[in-house]
């Protein structure tokens, strides 16, 4: 199946790149997506995924903590964000 | 009594008269300063019913009691008046220099009431007072008025509170500009040039006294480290609001007039586009933060335009409404914006309402003056603008404001009026994000984002506790504790993004004004928490006065019934049945008229807003 992901901020800096799309197993889940994430861009990715406070990670716009947290399932055509904290007033 | 500078300045400008009062010390007790003296000031002083472009009505300008220290972030002061284009009770507050200065020339507040004979300015410096002849600034932009105010004066260091064309000519939604910071929303520019006031100028040396500075100078290094260890902080240095893509990817970015929540090609408005344009940055008085920036287009349409900003508001108000990401738009409107003095919110939300129209034939190219108000033609917005300040074709009839415009456009025109009690939404569409929306719909001053910001819902903030931004239960606490914060440290009129990134919390606020001031009631959060909820439902019965109650916490049509069509909040409505109940269960009001309870007003000891 198919995951669009959008980074931000730092985490786009290290990914080098605005967007793309993973080919991801069926059943995979929010886990194994940043886990294949830090395989491809390394520690450093890793590293800031997993320490980045108040990093919110959206599944199709939605809060993964409400959508099973790491274990979030995927499915194909989802879009996955990872916006580290930035504000609007 | 420190901190304060005990002083609050009356001008008569009919009269041509001034009188000095000191600050009373239960006044200070129970509101604590700033939006609390704002909210009591108002509800004591002005007649139910008073005309707000009238000679009766009052323009109250405000400094915290922490202004002028070396506490971080409380450079903001606060105007409050009775609104012209909502009818209600109204605060609206800028960054900058004024408040600070305020503090140097001795006041804490000033209180502007009665209409000049001719165009004056008036004059603080040091502690000494005059009006001043502005028949030769009026018409100028509040740029050129800056500068011709300071050549007059001779010192470039004197501080400014201005209206443009759009205050002077009563378009409902002018605000008051210092230095290109705006108190923006609610027409206190309006306010002001019906008084024909053109500005207040502002110098002075006077320290401000502190009561414990010991106590101060450690609160205030708690507060910096709180800053310094923050990990937005350099985030937020660097770019503060100037992006568009927290909304998008959440879909509430409102798009053609609220019907749809995400921008095409809005990737063109990221934080990394305005970084590429950024040429200097800015700063309020005592703030590290210094979130501000100045922005120039180097070319296409756009080239050679700047401004300071635009901020997250201002992007959207000159792209979302018009269905057309622009980034050099964004800032040729925003200092457009500035020169003539207008609120970006309301005139870029007015400029979607027209669009609108035009799409559904009720108003025409003979309305227009044969502009095309297609979406994705963005060439009439500056246009537009301009017409809107100096009252000009289309331009005068949404000067009156969205709701004032469909009611003598008729034909229906109402239900796409996009606001609340008269007060144009922000930049959120409120069916994605619940409790943000209970705040717009609940606001004492109409669809106003900072008077409980849910940066639960919009950012993911953990604090009090993690929300599912679409549901609905547990949202009227959440909006309560929101609106409630927001009012306790408005007290000092604390810039709201320490609190919302989390860098400060009532604590050491608390700390900061206890030592400032020596009132110990005020290091206590629980105390501060119960004047902030006071502060609250005291503006909540100005309205009530005023003739509000349940009728007017309404959505257009749109939002309450039109799921959003596509995007991350796909097949959202804004439920605002229940989520009212609950609100005004939790504020302990009255489920039926939405009108504070006596036992819930004696409870905050506001026994004498119920007439007995």
């Amino acid at each position: 199946m198919n995951v669009e992901v959008l980074f931000f901020g730092q985490l786009r800096e290290l990914a080098a790149v605005r967007q793309t799309t993973f080919v991801m197993k069926d059943g995979a889940r929010l886990v194994d997506l940043i886990e294949h994430l830090g395989g491809k861009y390394g520690d450093a990715f890793r590293h800031e995924a997993n320490n980045i406070r108040h990093l919110q990670i959206l599944i199709n716009g939605q809060q993964h903590t409400f959508l099973g947290g790491m274990e979030a399932p995927l499915k194909d055509g989802d879009t996955v964000v990872f916006l580290p904290p930035i504000f609007g007033g | 009594m420190a901190g304060y500078k005990n002083r609050i300045l009356r001008v008569n400008l009919t009269e041509r008269t001034f009188s000095e009062e000191s600050l009373n010390k239960e006044l200070i007790h129970n509101f604590v300063g700033g939006r609390g003296f704002g909210a009591k000031l108002l509800y004591d002083e002005l007649k139910p019913g008073v005309d707000p472009l009238g000679e009766e009505s009052e323009l109250i300008f405000i400094s915290g009691p922490l202004a002028g220290t070396n506490a971080q972030s409380f450079g903001r002061y606060k105007v409050f008046f009775k609104s012209p284009l909502t009818g209600s009770y109204f605060k609206s507050s800028s960054g900058g220099y004024v408040a600070s200065e305020m503090k140097f020339s001795g006041l804490d507040i000033i209180v502007i009431k009665g209409i000049a004979d001719k165009p004056v300015s008036l004059w603080v410096h040091d502690g000494k007072y005059e009006l001043r002849d502005a028949t030769y600034l009026w018409g100028l932009d509040c740029d050129d008025t800056h500068t011709l105010i300071r050549e007059e004066l001779s010192d470039p260091n004197i501080r400014i509170a201005c209206i443009g064309p759009a205050g002077e000519r009563g378009v409902k939604y002018a605000g008051i500009f210092s230095d290109r910071r705006a108190c923006g929303r609610g027409g206190g520019g309006t306010v002001m040039g019906s008084k024909k006031l053109k500005a207040i100028a502002v110098r002075g040396h006077q320290p401000v006294e502190l009561a414990d500075r010991e106590a101060f100078a450690a609160a205030v290094k708690e507060q910096i480290k709180g800053y310094q260890t923050n990990r937005e902080f350099a985030t937020f240095s660097e770019s503060g609001t100037q992006n568009s893509e927290f909304t998008n990817v959440i879909g509430i970015f409102p798009t053609k007039n609220f019907r749809e929540g995400v921008l095409p090609n809005w990737e063109q408005l990221e934080r990394t586009e305005y970084n590429k344009l950024r040429v200097r940055k800015t700063r309020c008085y005592s703030c590290m933060l210094h979130c501000g920036s100045i922005t120039k287009m180097g070319t296409g349409n756009y080239a050679g335009a700047w401004s300071e900003g635009p901020e997250y508001e201002t992007i959207w108000a000159f792209t979302g409404p018009v269905a057309q990401a622009d980034i050099g738009l964004t800032i040729a409107a925003d200092k457009l914006c500035d020169d003539l003095g207008l609120d970006t919110i309301s005139t870029g939300n007015a400029i979607g309402f027209a669009y609108e129209l035009y799409e559904r034939g009720l108003i025409t190219k003979k309305d227009t003056g044969g502009l095309e108000l297609t979406y994705g033609n963005n060439e009439p917005v500056m246009l537009l603008i301009r017409q809107i300040a100096y009252r000009q074709g289309l331009g005068d009839i949404l000067a009156e404001g969205t709701r004032e415009a469909a009611r003598r456009i008729g034909h229906g025109a109402e239900q796409y009026a996009i606001q609340v009690k008269g007060l144009e939404l922000p930049a959120y569409d409120p069916r994605g994000a619940k409790s943000h929306g209970l705040n717009l719909l609940t606001s004492n001053i109409g669809a106003d984002h900072n008077t409980g910001y849910a940066p639960q819902e919009i950012f993911g903030a953990p604090v009090p506790r993690k929300v599912n931004r679409f549901a609905i239960e547990g949202k009227g606490e959440l909006t309560k504790w929101n609106q409630d914060l927001t009012a306790l440290f408005e007290t000092g009129i604390l810039c709201s993004f320490a609190p919302s990134m989390d860098m400060l919390r009532e604590e050491v606020y608390g700390r900061l004004l206890s030592a400032a001031t020596g009132v110990a009631d005020f290091s206590d959060p629980a105390y501060l928490w119960q004047v902030g909820e006071r502060i609250f439902n005291l503006e909540r019965m100005f309205n009530v006065r005023e003739g509000f109650d349940i009728k007017d916490d309404v959505f257009p049509k749109r939002l309450t019934e039109e799921s959003m069509p596509a995007g991350p909040s796909a097949g959202q409505i804004f439920e605002a049945e229940p989520l009212l109940t609950d609100y005004y269960q939790v504020r302990g009001w009255d489920g039926k008229t939405g009108i504070p309870t006596k036992a819930k007003l004696n409870e905050l000891g506001l026994g004498f807003t119920t007439g007995k």
